[in-house]
Protein backbone atom coordinates (compact mmCIF):
# COMPACT_ATOMS: atom_id res chain seq x y z
CA UNK A 1 0.00 0.00 0.00
CA UNK A 2 1.29 3.15 -0.47
CA UNK A 3 1.46 4.57 2.88
CA UNK A 4 -0.11 7.97 3.75
CA UNK A 5 -1.17 8.71 -0.14
CA UNK A 6 -4.84 9.04 -0.89
CA UNK A 7 -5.82 6.51 -3.32
CA UNK A 8 -6.24 7.58 -6.47
CA UNK A 9 -10.10 6.96 -7.80
CA UNK A 10 -9.15 7.77 -11.14
CA UNK A 11 -5.96 6.21 -13.20
CA UNK A 12 -2.43 7.57 -12.20
CA UNK A 13 -1.01 8.04 -15.49
CA UNK A 14 2.51 9.65 -15.32
CA UNK A 15 5.13 9.60 -17.25
CA UNK A 16 7.44 6.86 -19.38
CA UNK A 17 9.43 6.48 -22.45
CA UNK A 18 8.97 4.16 -25.04
CA UNK A 19 11.02 1.60 -25.49
CA UNK A 20 11.80 0.53 -28.68
CA UNK A 21 10.66 -2.98 -29.33
CA UNK A 22 6.89 -1.12 -27.90
CA UNK A 23 4.11 -0.45 -30.28
CA UNK A 24 0.32 1.42 -28.50
CA UNK A 25 -3.06 0.68 -29.52
CA UNK A 26 -4.58 3.32 -31.39
CA UNK A 27 -7.06 5.34 -30.98
CA UNK A 28 -5.80 5.96 -27.59
CA UNK A 29 -8.23 6.05 -24.31
CA UNK A 30 -7.25 9.03 -22.77
CA UNK A 31 -4.90 12.21 -22.56
CA UNK A 32 -4.05 13.82 -19.69
CA UNK A 33 -1.59 17.16 -19.23
CA UNK A 34 0.44 18.38 -16.29
CA UNK A 35 -1.27 20.30 -13.50
CA UNK A 36 -1.17 21.38 -9.97
CA UNK A 37 -3.11 20.20 -7.00
CA UNK A 38 -3.08 22.15 -4.03
CA UNK A 39 -4.59 21.31 -0.44
CA UNK A 40 -8.46 21.79 -0.37
CA UNK A 41 -8.08 24.75 1.99
CA UNK A 42 -5.91 26.61 -0.39
CA UNK A 43 -7.48 26.16 -3.16
CA UNK A 44 -9.53 28.98 -2.80
CA UNK A 45 -6.49 31.35 -3.42
CA UNK A 46 -6.27 30.15 -6.92
CA UNK A 47 -9.12 31.65 -9.60
CA UNK A 48 -11.18 29.63 -11.60
CA UNK A 49 -8.56 30.37 -14.91
CA UNK A 50 -5.44 30.00 -13.34
CA UNK A 51 -2.51 28.48 -15.01
CA UNK A 52 0.09 26.80 -14.32
CA UNK A 53 2.32 30.17 -14.40
CA UNK A 54 0.97 30.49 -10.34
CA UNK A 55 4.11 27.99 -9.56
CA UNK A 56 6.37 30.38 -10.99
CA UNK A 57 9.66 30.90 -8.21
CA UNK A 58 7.19 28.75 -5.94
CA UNK A 59 8.08 25.64 -4.40
CA UNK A 60 6.79 22.98 -5.65
CA UNK A 61 6.28 19.20 -4.74
CA UNK A 62 6.84 16.65 -7.88
CA UNK A 63 8.16 13.07 -8.02
CA UNK A 64 11.43 12.35 -9.14
CA UNK A 65 11.93 11.58 -13.15
CA UNK A 66 7.72 11.91 -13.76
CA UNK A 67 7.15 13.60 -17.22
CA UNK A 68 5.70 16.27 -15.80
CA UNK A 69 8.71 17.99 -14.35
CA UNK A 70 9.97 19.00 -17.53
CA UNK A 71 6.91 21.21 -17.68
CA UNK A 72 7.16 22.31 -14.12
CA UNK A 73 10.78 23.48 -14.27
CA UNK A 74 9.15 25.33 -17.88
CA UNK A 75 7.17 27.36 -15.82
CA UNK A 76 9.47 28.23 -13.27
CA UNK A 77 8.44 26.03 -10.53
CA UNK A 78 11.23 24.79 -8.30
CA UNK A 79 10.76 21.78 -8.03
CA UNK A 80 10.86 19.31 -4.91
CA UNK A 81 10.66 15.61 -6.14
CA UNK A 82 10.04 12.79 -3.95
CA UNK A 83 10.39 9.15 -4.18
CA UNK A 84 6.47 8.24 -4.00
CA UNK A 85 3.56 10.23 -4.70
CA UNK A 86 2.68 9.55 -1.04
CA UNK A 87 5.18 11.75 -0.01
CA UNK A 88 4.90 14.59 -1.70
CA UNK A 89 1.63 14.52 -1.08
CA UNK A 90 2.18 14.63 2.53
CA UNK A 91 4.57 17.71 1.72
CA UNK A 92 2.04 19.09 0.44
CA UNK A 93 -0.05 18.56 3.52
CA UNK A 94 2.75 19.87 5.56
CA UNK A 95 3.10 22.83 3.56
CA UNK A 96 6.93 22.76 2.66
CA UNK A 97 5.48 23.00 -1.19
CA UNK A 98 2.43 25.40 -2.76
CA UNK A 99 0.90 21.71 -4.44
CA UNK A 100 1.74 18.98 -6.03
CA UNK A 101 2.73 18.53 -10.03
CA UNK A 102 1.00 15.69 -11.48
CA UNK A 103 -0.78 14.50 -14.52
CA UNK A 104 -4.39 15.97 -14.91
CA UNK A 105 -7.67 14.46 -14.33
CA UNK A 106 -6.78 12.53 -10.92
CA UNK A 107 -8.96 12.51 -7.69
CA UNK A 108 -7.19 12.92 -4.89
CA UNK A 109 -9.12 12.29 -2.04
CA UNK A 110 -7.91 11.62 1.93
CA UNK A 111 -6.26 13.97 2.00
CA UNK A 112 -8.26 15.79 -0.70
CA UNK A 113 -6.01 17.64 -3.30
CA UNK A 114 -8.05 19.73 -5.73
CA UNK A 115 -6.60 20.74 -9.46
CA UNK A 116 -6.06 24.25 -9.38
CA UNK A 117 -4.49 24.78 -12.54
CA UNK A 118 -3.55 22.75 -16.28
CA UNK A 119 -1.78 22.85 -19.09
CA UNK A 120 -4.12 21.16 -21.58
CA UNK A 121 -2.14 21.62 -24.56
CA UNK A 122 0.34 19.67 -23.12
CA UNK A 123 -1.71 16.85 -22.63
CA UNK A 124 -0.29 13.40 -23.61
CA UNK A 125 -1.71 10.30 -24.69
CA UNK A 126 -2.85 7.56 -22.93
CA UNK A 127 -2.98 3.98 -24.23
CA UNK A 128 -2.85 0.50 -23.74
CA UNK A 129 0.88 -0.87 -24.71
CA UNK A 130 2.23 -3.97 -26.63
CA UNK A 131 5.49 -6.14 -27.46
CA UNK A 132 6.09 -6.05 -31.06
CA UNK A 133 6.35 -9.88 -29.99
CA UNK A 134 2.23 -10.09 -29.74
CA UNK A 135 0.53 -11.13 -32.75
CA UNK A 136 -1.04 -8.56 -35.16
CA UNK A 137 -4.36 -10.61 -34.69
CA UNK A 138 -4.34 -9.88 -31.31
CA UNK A 139 -3.22 -6.75 -31.83
CA UNK A 140 -5.78 -5.95 -34.24
CA UNK A 141 -8.47 -6.99 -32.05
CA UNK A 142 -7.44 -4.67 -29.11
CA UNK A 143 -7.77 -1.80 -31.83
CA UNK A 144 -10.91 -2.71 -32.88
CA UNK A 145 -11.82 -3.03 -29.19
CA UNK A 146 -10.39 0.32 -28.67
CA UNK A 147 -12.36 2.12 -31.21
CA UNK A 148 -15.61 0.40 -29.70
CA UNK A 149 -15.28 2.06 -26.55
CA UNK A 150 -15.50 5.33 -27.91
CA UNK A 151 -17.70 4.69 -30.90
CA UNK A 152 -21.00 5.12 -28.98
CA UNK A 153 -21.24 8.85 -28.68
CA UNK A 154 -22.58 9.60 -25.00
CA UNK A 155 -23.06 6.02 -24.15
CA UNK A 156 -19.47 5.09 -25.17
CA UNK A 157 -17.91 2.99 -22.48
CA UNK A 158 -15.16 5.22 -22.21
CA UNK A 159 -17.13 8.14 -21.36
CA UNK A 160 -18.91 5.89 -18.61
CA UNK A 161 -16.08 4.91 -17.35
CA UNK A 162 -14.59 8.16 -16.44
CA UNK A 163 -17.97 9.64 -14.89
CA UNK A 164 -18.31 6.20 -12.73
CA UNK A 165 -14.31 6.56 -11.63
CA UNK A 166 -13.76 10.34 -11.73
CA UNK A 167 -14.71 10.93 -8.40
CA UNK A 168 -13.97 14.83 -7.69
CA UNK A 169 -11.89 15.18 -10.61
CA UNK A 170 -12.04 17.48 -13.13
CA UNK A 171 -13.21 16.06 -16.78
CA UNK A 172 -10.79 15.28 -19.44
CA UNK A 173 -11.58 18.57 -21.59
CA UNK A 174 -10.82 16.58 -24.92
CA UNK A 175 -12.22 13.16 -24.46
CA UNK A 176 -15.72 14.07 -25.14
CA UNK A 177 -14.59 15.55 -28.62
CA UNK A 178 -12.30 12.44 -29.73
CA UNK A 179 -15.38 9.95 -28.84
CA UNK A 180 -17.84 12.60 -30.72
CA UNK A 181 -15.17 12.03 -33.59
CA UNK A 182 -14.66 8.46 -33.34
CA UNK A 183 -18.39 7.91 -33.22
CA UNK A 184 -19.34 9.85 -36.69
CA UNK A 185 -15.86 8.45 -38.19
CA UNK A 186 -15.44 5.39 -37.07
CA UNK A 187 -12.50 2.71 -38.18
CA UNK A 188 -13.08 0.10 -40.60
CA UNK A 189 -12.69 -3.12 -38.40
CA UNK A 190 -9.68 -5.30 -39.29
CA UNK A 191 -10.79 -8.04 -41.16
CA UNK A 192 -12.29 -10.90 -39.34
CA UNK A 193 -8.91 -13.41 -39.85
CA UNK A 194 -8.81 -16.22 -36.90
CA UNK A 195 -6.31 -15.55 -34.35
CA UNK A 196 -4.14 -18.49 -34.85
CA UNK A 197 -0.87 -19.51 -33.46
CA UNK A 198 0.60 -19.23 -37.26
CA UNK A 199 -0.48 -15.28 -36.97
CA UNK A 200 3.00 -13.17 -37.50
CA UNK A 201 3.78 -11.00 -34.81
CA UNK A 202 4.10 -7.15 -34.99
CA UNK A 203 7.92 -7.88 -35.10
CA UNK A 204 8.05 -10.42 -37.53
CA UNK A 205 5.65 -8.12 -40.18
CA UNK A 206 8.32 -5.10 -39.41
CA UNK A 207 11.32 -7.26 -40.22
CA UNK A 208 9.87 -8.45 -43.59
CA UNK A 209 9.06 -4.68 -44.46
CA UNK A 210 12.23 -3.83 -43.59
CA UNK A 211 13.61 -6.97 -45.98
CA UNK A 212 11.42 -5.64 -48.60
CA UNK A 213 13.00 -1.77 -48.24
CA UNK A 214 16.65 -3.26 -48.67
CA UNK A 215 15.78 -4.95 -51.46
CA UNK A 216 14.40 -2.50 -53.13
CA UNK A 217 17.37 -0.22 -52.20
CA UNK A 218 19.47 -2.47 -53.82
CA UNK B 1 -34.68 -4.16 -74.14
CA UNK B 2 -31.97 -2.80 -71.60
CA UNK B 3 -32.22 -3.22 -67.99
CA UNK B 4 -31.80 -0.50 -65.28
CA UNK B 5 -29.98 -1.61 -62.18
CA UNK B 6 -31.27 0.09 -59.40
CA UNK B 7 -29.27 2.89 -58.22
CA UNK B 8 -28.34 1.43 -54.62
CA UNK B 9 -27.13 -1.79 -56.28
CA UNK B 10 -24.70 0.00 -59.00
CA UNK B 11 -23.65 1.93 -55.66
CA UNK B 12 -23.39 -1.46 -53.80
CA UNK B 13 -21.19 -2.93 -57.02
CA UNK B 14 -18.87 0.74 -57.10
CA UNK B 15 -17.68 0.16 -53.55
CA UNK B 16 -17.33 -3.63 -53.63
CA UNK B 17 -15.31 -2.52 -56.59
CA UNK B 18 -13.13 -0.18 -54.79
CA UNK B 19 -12.28 -1.83 -52.00
CA UNK B 20 -12.26 -5.11 -53.63
CA UNK B 21 -7.88 -4.38 -54.16
CA UNK B 22 -7.66 -2.14 -50.73
CA UNK B 23 -6.83 1.58 -50.90
CA UNK B 24 -4.38 3.13 -52.65
CA UNK B 25 -2.67 5.74 -51.04
CA UNK B 26 -0.12 8.56 -53.47
CA UNK B 27 2.01 10.84 -51.81
CA UNK B 28 4.71 13.21 -52.81
CA UNK B 29 8.32 11.49 -53.47
CA UNK B 30 10.30 13.00 -51.16
CA UNK B 31 7.68 14.25 -48.88
CA UNK B 32 8.45 12.19 -45.59
CA UNK B 33 6.01 13.67 -43.34
CA UNK B 34 3.53 12.72 -46.40
CA UNK B 35 5.42 8.98 -46.41
CA UNK B 36 4.41 8.98 -42.53
CA UNK B 37 1.23 9.87 -42.50
CA UNK B 38 0.17 7.19 -45.15
CA UNK B 39 1.95 4.92 -43.28
CA UNK B 40 0.11 5.75 -40.17
CA UNK B 41 -2.62 5.18 -41.85
CA UNK B 42 -2.36 2.15 -43.76
CA UNK B 43 -0.58 -0.38 -41.32
CA UNK B 44 2.16 -2.89 -42.35
CA UNK B 45 1.04 -3.91 -45.72
CA UNK B 46 2.77 -0.08 -46.65
CA UNK B 47 6.02 -1.39 -47.57
CA UNK B 48 6.87 -0.01 -50.68
CA UNK B 49 7.91 3.20 -49.81
CA UNK B 50 11.05 4.86 -51.65
CA UNK B 51 13.11 5.27 -48.44
CA UNK B 52 12.06 4.00 -45.19
CA UNK B 53 9.57 6.22 -43.63
CA UNK B 54 10.22 7.41 -40.04
CA UNK B 55 9.42 4.70 -38.22
CA UNK B 56 8.07 6.06 -34.67
CA UNK B 57 8.45 4.77 -32.00
CA UNK B 58 5.81 3.09 -30.86
CA UNK B 59 3.43 4.51 -33.15
CA UNK B 60 4.59 2.32 -36.10
CA UNK B 61 1.69 0.78 -36.61
CA UNK B 62 -1.53 2.83 -38.29
CA UNK B 63 -4.44 0.51 -37.96
CA UNK B 64 -6.75 2.44 -39.63
CA UNK B 65 -6.65 0.86 -43.23
CA UNK B 66 -6.27 -2.41 -43.66
CA UNK B 67 -4.74 -3.95 -47.02
CA UNK B 68 -3.23 -0.95 -48.71
CA UNK B 69 -1.62 -1.97 -51.83
CA UNK B 70 1.04 -0.54 -52.84
CA UNK B 71 1.11 3.28 -53.37
CA UNK B 72 1.86 6.01 -56.24
CA UNK B 73 4.55 8.08 -55.86
CA UNK B 74 3.67 11.39 -57.29
CA UNK B 75 6.42 13.90 -58.41
CA UNK B 76 4.15 16.99 -58.17
CA UNK B 77 1.24 18.32 -56.68
CA UNK B 78 -0.57 18.66 -59.99
CA UNK B 79 0.31 14.97 -60.55
CA UNK B 80 -0.75 13.82 -57.05
CA UNK B 81 -4.17 15.76 -57.41
CA UNK B 82 -4.40 13.79 -60.85
CA UNK B 83 -3.77 10.33 -59.30
CA UNK B 84 -6.36 10.61 -57.07
CA UNK B 85 -8.88 12.70 -59.58
CA UNK B 86 -8.87 10.20 -61.94
CA UNK B 87 -9.02 7.14 -59.25
CA UNK B 88 -5.60 5.77 -59.89
CA UNK B 89 -5.21 6.48 -56.29
CA UNK B 90 -7.92 5.83 -53.51
CA UNK B 91 -6.35 9.09 -51.64
CA UNK B 92 -3.64 11.25 -51.56
CA UNK B 93 -1.66 12.60 -48.82
CA UNK B 94 -0.37 16.22 -48.91
CA UNK B 95 -2.34 18.36 -50.83
CA UNK B 96 -2.11 22.00 -49.94
CA UNK B 97 -5.20 24.28 -50.71
CA UNK B 98 -2.84 26.70 -51.95
CA UNK B 99 -2.39 24.53 -54.77
CA UNK B 100 -4.93 25.53 -57.33
CA UNK B 101 -5.62 22.20 -58.40
CA UNK B 102 -6.56 21.18 -55.12
CA UNK B 103 -10.22 22.80 -56.08
CA UNK B 104 -10.52 19.31 -58.44
CA UNK B 105 -10.33 16.96 -55.27
CA UNK B 106 -12.04 17.26 -51.70
CA UNK B 107 -9.90 17.15 -48.99
CA UNK B 108 -11.15 14.68 -46.09
CA UNK B 109 -11.02 17.39 -42.32
CA UNK B 110 -8.88 17.52 -40.53
CA UNK B 111 -6.54 19.00 -42.10
CA UNK B 112 -3.19 17.49 -40.57
CA UNK B 113 -0.84 20.20 -41.66
CA UNK B 114 -0.23 24.01 -42.90
CA UNK B 115 2.63 24.60 -44.78
CA UNK B 116 3.08 28.41 -45.52
CA UNK B 117 -0.29 29.25 -43.64
CA UNK B 118 -2.28 26.65 -46.58
CA UNK B 119 -4.15 23.99 -44.21
CA UNK B 120 -2.70 20.37 -45.93
CA UNK B 121 -4.65 17.59 -45.77
CA UNK B 122 -5.85 14.19 -47.47
CA UNK B 123 -7.44 14.38 -50.77
CA UNK B 124 -10.48 11.83 -52.34
CA UNK B 125 -11.79 11.95 -55.48
CA UNK B 126 -15.11 14.24 -55.59
CA UNK B 127 -18.31 11.97 -54.52
CA UNK B 128 -16.12 9.56 -52.98
CA UNK B 129 -18.16 9.30 -49.73
CA UNK B 130 -20.73 8.54 -51.33
CA UNK B 131 -19.17 5.78 -53.56
CA UNK B 132 -17.07 4.46 -50.05
CA UNK B 133 -18.13 6.33 -47.21
CA UNK B 134 -15.98 3.24 -45.50
CA UNK B 135 -12.52 4.66 -46.82
CA UNK B 136 -13.71 8.50 -45.99
CA UNK B 137 -14.91 7.32 -42.55
CA UNK B 138 -11.37 5.61 -42.35
CA UNK B 139 -9.30 8.28 -43.26
CA UNK B 140 -11.43 10.77 -41.05
CA UNK B 141 -10.76 8.26 -38.19
CA UNK B 142 -7.39 8.03 -38.91
CA UNK B 143 -6.45 11.72 -39.16
CA UNK B 144 -8.63 12.24 -35.38
CA UNK B 145 -6.25 9.40 -34.03
CA UNK B 146 -2.94 11.21 -35.38
CA UNK B 147 -4.12 14.70 -33.96
CA UNK B 148 -5.95 14.11 -30.78
CA UNK B 149 -3.89 14.30 -27.51
CA UNK B 150 -1.79 17.78 -27.80
CA UNK B 151 1.91 17.87 -28.55
CA UNK B 152 2.73 14.44 -28.37
CA UNK B 153 0.16 13.32 -31.08
CA UNK B 154 1.50 11.43 -33.81
CA UNK B 155 1.31 14.38 -36.19
CA UNK B 156 3.69 16.19 -33.60
CA UNK B 157 5.68 13.28 -33.74
CA UNK B 158 5.77 12.37 -37.72
CA UNK B 159 6.39 16.09 -37.48
CA UNK B 160 9.95 15.61 -35.11
CA UNK B 161 11.03 12.66 -37.23
CA UNK B 162 10.94 15.49 -40.42
CA UNK B 163 14.45 17.23 -41.12
CA UNK B 164 12.55 20.39 -42.20
CA UNK B 165 10.04 20.31 -38.92
CA UNK B 166 10.30 23.99 -38.09
CA UNK B 167 7.85 24.56 -41.06
CA UNK B 168 5.20 22.16 -39.71
CA UNK B 169 3.05 24.87 -36.79
CA UNK B 170 2.11 21.29 -35.35
CA UNK B 171 1.28 23.56 -32.27
CA UNK B 172 -1.59 25.51 -34.29
CA UNK B 173 -3.16 21.89 -35.80
CA UNK B 174 -3.31 19.96 -32.76
CA UNK B 175 -4.62 23.27 -31.39
CA UNK B 176 -7.28 22.45 -33.32
CA UNK B 177 -8.20 19.63 -31.54
CA UNK B 178 -6.47 20.34 -28.37
CA UNK B 179 -8.07 23.82 -27.47
CA UNK B 180 -10.99 24.48 -29.82
CA UNK B 181 -11.94 21.30 -30.19
CA UNK B 182 -13.41 18.96 -33.41
CA UNK B 183 -15.30 21.51 -36.14
CA UNK B 184 -17.34 18.77 -37.26
CA UNK B 185 -18.74 21.32 -39.88
CA UNK B 186 -15.17 20.92 -41.69
CA UNK B 187 -15.96 17.25 -42.67
CA UNK B 188 -17.44 16.16 -45.67
CA UNK B 189 -20.95 15.27 -44.48
CA UNK B 190 -20.17 13.38 -41.37
CA UNK B 191 -22.99 10.33 -40.83
CA UNK B 192 -23.05 8.54 -37.91
CA UNK B 193 -21.93 4.60 -37.94
CA UNK B 194 -24.78 2.35 -37.71
CA UNK B 195 -24.88 1.23 -34.17
CA UNK B 196 -23.33 -2.26 -33.62
CA UNK B 197 -21.64 -1.78 -37.28
CA UNK B 198 -17.98 -2.35 -35.57
CA UNK B 199 -17.48 -5.83 -35.09
CA UNK B 200 -14.32 -7.45 -33.24
CA UNK B 201 -12.19 -10.49 -35.90
CA UNK B 202 -13.81 -13.71 -35.49
CA UNK B 203 -12.40 -15.82 -32.87
CA UNK B 204 -10.59 -19.24 -33.44
CA UNK B 205 -7.15 -19.60 -31.75
CA UNK B 206 -7.38 -17.66 -28.34
CA UNK B 207 -3.60 -15.93 -28.31
CA UNK B 208 -2.18 -16.21 -24.70
CA UNK B 209 -1.74 -12.54 -23.49
CA UNK B 210 -0.46 -11.60 -19.88
CA UNK B 211 -1.53 -7.94 -18.90
CA UNK B 212 0.39 -5.45 -16.50
CA UNK B 213 -1.68 -2.52 -14.79
CA UNK B 214 -0.14 -0.12 -12.59
CA UNK B 215 -1.07 -0.22 -8.99
CA UNK B 216 -2.06 2.98 -8.87
CA UNK B 217 -4.92 2.19 -11.33
CA UNK B 218 -6.58 -0.31 -10.05
CA UNK B 219 -8.68 -0.21 -6.75
CA UNK B 220 -7.67 -1.12 -4.08
CA UNK B 221 -4.36 -0.32 -3.85
CA UNK B 222 -4.02 -2.19 -0.39
CA UNK B 223 -2.76 -5.91 -0.96
CA UNK B 224 -4.40 -6.07 -4.65
CA UNK B 225 -2.16 -8.48 -5.61
CA UNK B 226 -3.79 -11.00 -3.26
CA UNK B 227 -7.02 -10.47 -4.77
CA UNK B 228 -9.17 -11.58 -7.40
CA UNK B 229 -9.50 -8.51 -10.26
CA UNK B 230 -13.38 -9.19 -9.65
CA UNK B 231 -12.41 -7.13 -6.54
CA UNK B 232 -10.63 -4.42 -8.26
CA UNK B 233 -11.78 -1.25 -10.14
CA UNK B 234 -11.06 1.62 -12.26
CA UNK B 235 -11.25 2.25 -15.61
CA UNK B 236 -7.65 0.54 -16.53
CA UNK B 237 -9.38 -2.86 -14.80
CA UNK B 238 -12.62 -2.02 -16.72
CA UNK B 239 -10.79 -2.85 -20.03
CA UNK B 240 -8.80 -5.91 -19.07
CA UNK B 241 -11.94 -7.20 -17.96
CA UNK B 242 -13.20 -6.29 -21.97
CA UNK B 243 -10.17 -8.02 -23.28
CA UNK B 244 -10.59 -10.55 -21.55
CA UNK B 245 -14.00 -11.23 -21.55
CA UNK B 246 -15.08 -15.00 -22.11
CA UNK B 247 -15.63 -15.99 -24.58
CA UNK B 248 -13.31 -13.87 -26.59
CA UNK B 249 -10.20 -14.01 -28.86
CA UNK B 250 -7.34 -13.35 -26.22
CA UNK B 251 -6.99 -15.68 -23.59
CA UNK B 252 -5.71 -14.03 -20.22
CA UNK B 253 -2.99 -16.21 -18.73
CA UNK B 254 -1.94 -13.81 -15.97
CA UNK B 255 -2.41 -9.93 -15.12
CA UNK B 256 0.23 -8.78 -13.15
CA UNK B 257 -0.04 -5.34 -11.07
CA UNK B 258 3.18 -3.47 -11.30
CA UNK B 259 4.46 -1.13 -8.36
CA UNK B 260 6.27 1.39 -10.67
CA UNK B 261 5.40 3.44 -13.28
CA UNK B 262 8.29 2.55 -15.52
CA UNK B 263 7.77 -1.28 -14.57
CA UNK B 264 4.11 -0.93 -17.18
CA UNK B 265 6.48 -0.94 -20.06
CA UNK B 266 9.67 -2.68 -18.42
CA UNK B 267 7.06 -5.84 -18.41
CA UNK B 268 7.10 -5.47 -21.90
CA UNK B 269 10.75 -5.43 -22.88
CA UNK B 270 11.70 -8.31 -20.32
CA UNK B 271 8.75 -10.51 -21.68
CA UNK B 272 6.82 -10.37 -18.32
CA UNK B 273 3.95 -9.34 -20.31
CA UNK B 274 2.99 -8.83 -23.80
CA UNK B 275 0.21 -5.80 -23.07
CA UNK B 276 0.34 -2.92 -20.71
CA UNK B 277 -3.04 -0.92 -19.99
CA UNK B 278 -2.45 2.92 -19.28
CA UNK B 279 1.25 3.99 -20.04
CA UNK B 280 1.51 8.06 -21.06
CA UNK B 281 3.19 8.52 -24.55
CA UNK B 282 5.84 10.95 -23.81
CA UNK B 283 8.41 11.05 -26.45
CA UNK B 284 11.92 12.39 -25.90
CA UNK B 285 11.14 15.06 -28.38
CA UNK B 286 8.20 16.16 -26.33
CA UNK B 287 10.35 16.22 -23.00
CA UNK B 288 13.50 18.29 -25.31
CA UNK B 289 10.08 20.77 -26.21
CA UNK B 290 9.42 21.78 -22.69
CA UNK B 291 13.12 21.38 -20.84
Amino acid sequence: MLSGSSPSRYPVHTSTHIPPDTSFVQPFYYSAGPALYVSEENASLYSADATLDVMNGQPVCTVTNSAQNPAGESYGAQLIAFDTRAEAVDAVESGQCIGLLWVSHVDFSDPTLVEVAHDAAKNDPIGIAVSFDLEIGAYSYLTSLSAEWMAKGASSPILTWEKRYQGSATQNEQLGEVVNAITYFAPVPPPSSSLSSSTPSIRALLMTALAAIVVLAW
Amino acid sequence: MTTTLPASLVTLMMIASAMAEGPKPAFLVGSETSADMASYLCNLTFTSTPSPPNWIEGLTFGPFLSNCTAPFLATSEAELVELVKNGTACFGVGVSLSDESSSEVDIVRPFYQSVDGAPVGIAVQKGKRETNLELVSSVQAGLVSALWAGNSSVVTQIDAGTPKSLAFPVAAVTGFLTRNGLNLSYTIGPTPIAEGKLETPAIANPVNVTIAVYKGNALPLADITGDSIDSWSGMEVEMIREICAQPGPLNCEDIIVVDTIDDRLNVLNDGRASISIGSIVVTQSRLDSTS
